[in-house]
């Protein structure tokens, strides 16, 4: 850390709206600030419906917060000019979850990349051209080049495919991507590849990460010494180093699912301990503005919990959203009690 | 040991444009009698294709070229479809994978649990039967009072997968088939399952068996794993064995394949290679393109099973020709 700010974002909110008379109002983002500095890889984690998705695309540039700004370089991006905008845009790229959907089915690898090249490096002659797109094909793994050059991406597999993905984004030479669950759909064997490759773009290129995700364990794969921000319900409750935050978690909602988290090893899975939760399921009515967003699952809530918000706040290390949380239980890993 | 469910010499096509397919390329499997059993491979390798053949749910595409499934000694191939209706869901019950879809969206729970029940039994009256369903609500930790008036979109996601857990219960079968179980479902829901299944063996001691790439899970939850790759069954062992000391090069490299939360991650990698295309599989043993123990062998002949220690392994490694 202590790269320069790429990204800044200040008390963002958004929420969508529902109805044509009486509108509701759904709240997928609430009040969130994050700093991203050069080289970062910042993990968001967080269950499905938590916002996650949605704080990526706002950080892109794809949606526009309903409050609360998001700073470039400083300049807030909603109020640059056409020309400001058009040059920064390319600079962050997204690489979705889903490879087959995100790549156009009729046309070849070449195909795909060859006008973004074309855009940004503009080669003197279609040699040069063809030169430039095996350059980036062997960068990213698809190597001999020449053999993905004239495949469509029906061709290749889930794996073979992200590599694609992540090579057309390569080529206006980002300074941040944000990888929405890049891995889930990849099989098992090859997860780990394409973690790598992330790796790799970060250690190469310097390109800072959004890396969002569900799972925990691959984003410990794909960066200890990352930032995880932990989401709930639109709000991020807990933010801090990687193993710092693994290994001494403090939310309540963190050490929840780091003690159901399963762990590929028979006798640690079978003997952890799990923290109960109040109630087993995320409550019905979505997002409350009132009070804490876990308490009605908490198993420490207290009065003030469904009163006040918790402000988010520097403790030990760590910056976590939650009134008791100088009054909570040592914690101790569920694996650490299971394998003594 | 007593076995529940056996498949044998099992051989699965579909018909593409590009030809036929061997999606289940002669497997052979045993589920036994009273333990969980699991069926693990990537996405492709066919593992919901042999899952389709053995409840005969195959697409119209999909043929069962050759070989038997035995349910006890019957042989599910050969039942007539009104013989064959008779034993799933009363004998054999099936969580299918995103079963968070499968309740009829215009139902109440309750009215969902007795129509099921009324369609192959008419032993008991609505009330018994509400009684029964309360009861299984209550050990998949649902509370029947809340649960049963409900329509399916007024429950999350985790709460529907348990409805239908047990609805698969209601009449008692002797086999739980479930589909990947807790794809799509969060950390937290997910967990949940697991325990609910747990329990649900630990005190009716009802056979299970699991299809699913999840291996975290699988370490949580099964006695026996099976793994298959590219159409063909690589290893069975008890789950020690495969996750500590398993003999199939696949097996082992899959196994450091997965992140986890605990340890050391430096000697976790990625396999080399890709799956192959079953259009056009490699010869000999399936993995070879991609082992890194490869002998001369194995791009000619295909290897037989050898019994290693606890493990049943198709490699060459182990035996000669």
């Amino acid at each position: 850390m202590g790269g320069e700010v790429i990204v800044e974002l200040k008390n963002v909110t958004k929420y969508f709206e529902k109805g044509f008379i009486r509108k509701t109002r759904n709240y997928a983002v609430i009040d969130v600030s994050l700093e991203i500095r050069e080289r970062d890889i910042i993990t968001l984690i967080g269950e499905s419906g938590c916002g996650k998705t949605t704080l990526g695309r706002i950080v892109a540039g794809l949606i526009k917060p309903s409050k609360g700004t998001v700073l470039w370089f400083g300049k807030d991006i909603w109020k640059m000019g056409k020309k400001e905008f058009k040059k920064y845009r390319p600079l962050i790229q997204v690489v979705h979850q889903d490879p087959y959907a995100s790549l156009n089915p009729t046309r070849t690898v070449y195909q795909i990349l060859a006008p973004i090249v074309k855009k940004y490096y503009k080669p003197s002659s279609k040699k040069e051209l063809v030169e430039e797109v095996k350059d980036i094909l062997s960068y990213v793994g698809l190597t001999p080049p020449e053999y993905f050059l004239n495949k469509y991406p029906h061709h290749l597999s889930g794996g073979m495919k992200q590599r694609l993905a992540f090579a057309r984004t390569l080529i206006p030479k980002p300074k941040l991507i944000v990888a929405d669950e890049p891995v889930s759909m990849i099989d098992m064997s090859l997860r780990l590849s394409v973690l790598g490759l992330m790796k790799k773009l970060n250690e190469e290129l310097g390109i800072a990460f959004i890396y969002i995700s569900h799972d925990i364990a691959t984003a410990r794969y794909f960066a200890d010494k990352a930032i995880l921000a932990l989401m709930y319900l639109g709000r991020i409750v807990e933010l801090g180093p990687m193993d710092e935050v693994i290994g001494s978690p403090l939310h309540p909602y963190l050490r929840a699912i780091l003690s159901a988290s399963p762990i590929p090893d028979p006798k640690i899975a079978r003997y952890k301990r799990k923290m109960e939760l109040k109630s087993l399921d995320v409550p019905r009515e979505i997002v409350q503005l009132k009070g804490c967003p876990f308490s009605p699952r908490c198993p420490y809530s207290g009065d003030i919990c469904f009163e006040q918000t918790p402000q988010f706040k520097e403790y030990d290390g760590h910056k976590v959203a939650c009134h008791f949380v100088d009054k909570l239980p040592k914690w101790t890993p569920p694996w650490q009690v299971a394998t003594s | 040991m007593d076995y529940i469910l056996r498949v044998k010499d099992l051989v699965v096509e579909y018909a593409v444009r590009e030809g036929m397919l061997r999606v289940v390329n002669n497997v052979s499997l045993d589920v036994p009698e009273g333990k969980i059993t699991a069926l693990v491979g990537e996405s492709g390798c066919g593992k919901s294709s042999l899952l389709d053949a053995i409840l005969r749910t195959l697409p119209p595409n999909g043929y069962i070229r050759s070989g038997e499934v035995l349910f006890r000694d019957i042989n599910l191939l050969k039942l007539s479809k009104e013989e064959l209706r008779k034993i799933r869901w009363e004998k054999i019950a099936i969580v299918f994978q995103a079963a968070q879809n499968a309740l009829n969206p215009v139902l109440k729970v309750e009215d969902h649990i007795v129509e099921t029940y009324q369609a192959h039994r008419s032993d008991l009256s609505k009330g018994e039967i509400v009684e029964k369903a309360s009861k299984l609500l209550e050990m998949v930790r649902l509370d029947p009072a809340q649960v049963l008036g409900a329509y399916p979109h007024e429950l999350s996601g985790g709460m529907k997968q348990r409805v239908i857990i047990a609805l698969s219960l209601i009449l008692d079968p002797e086999l739980l088939i479930l589909d990947e179980p807790t794809s799509a479902l969060d950390t937290y829901t997910q967990s949940t399952i697991i325990d609910v299944l747990k329990r649900i063996h630990r005190e009716s001691g009802l056979t299970m068996f699991l299809v699913t790439h999840d291996l975290p899970v699988v370490a949580e939850i099964a006695d026996y794993i099976a793994v298959m790759y590219a159409g063909k069954i690589m290893e069975v062992a008890d789950v020690e064995t495969i996750f500590y000391n398993a003999k199939h090069p696949y097996t082992q490299l899959l196994i450091k394949a997965i992140p986890s939360l605990v340890g050391d991650l430096s000697d976790r990698k990625p396999i080399p290679g890709n799956p192959p295309s079953l259009l056009n599989p490699p010869p000999g043993c399936v993995f070879h393109p991609r082992c890194p123990y490869r002998k001369p062998i194995c791009d000619k002949k295909e290897p037989p099973f050898f019994r290693v220690e606890n493990s049943i392994t198709a490699c060459w490694l182990y035996g000669e020709e």
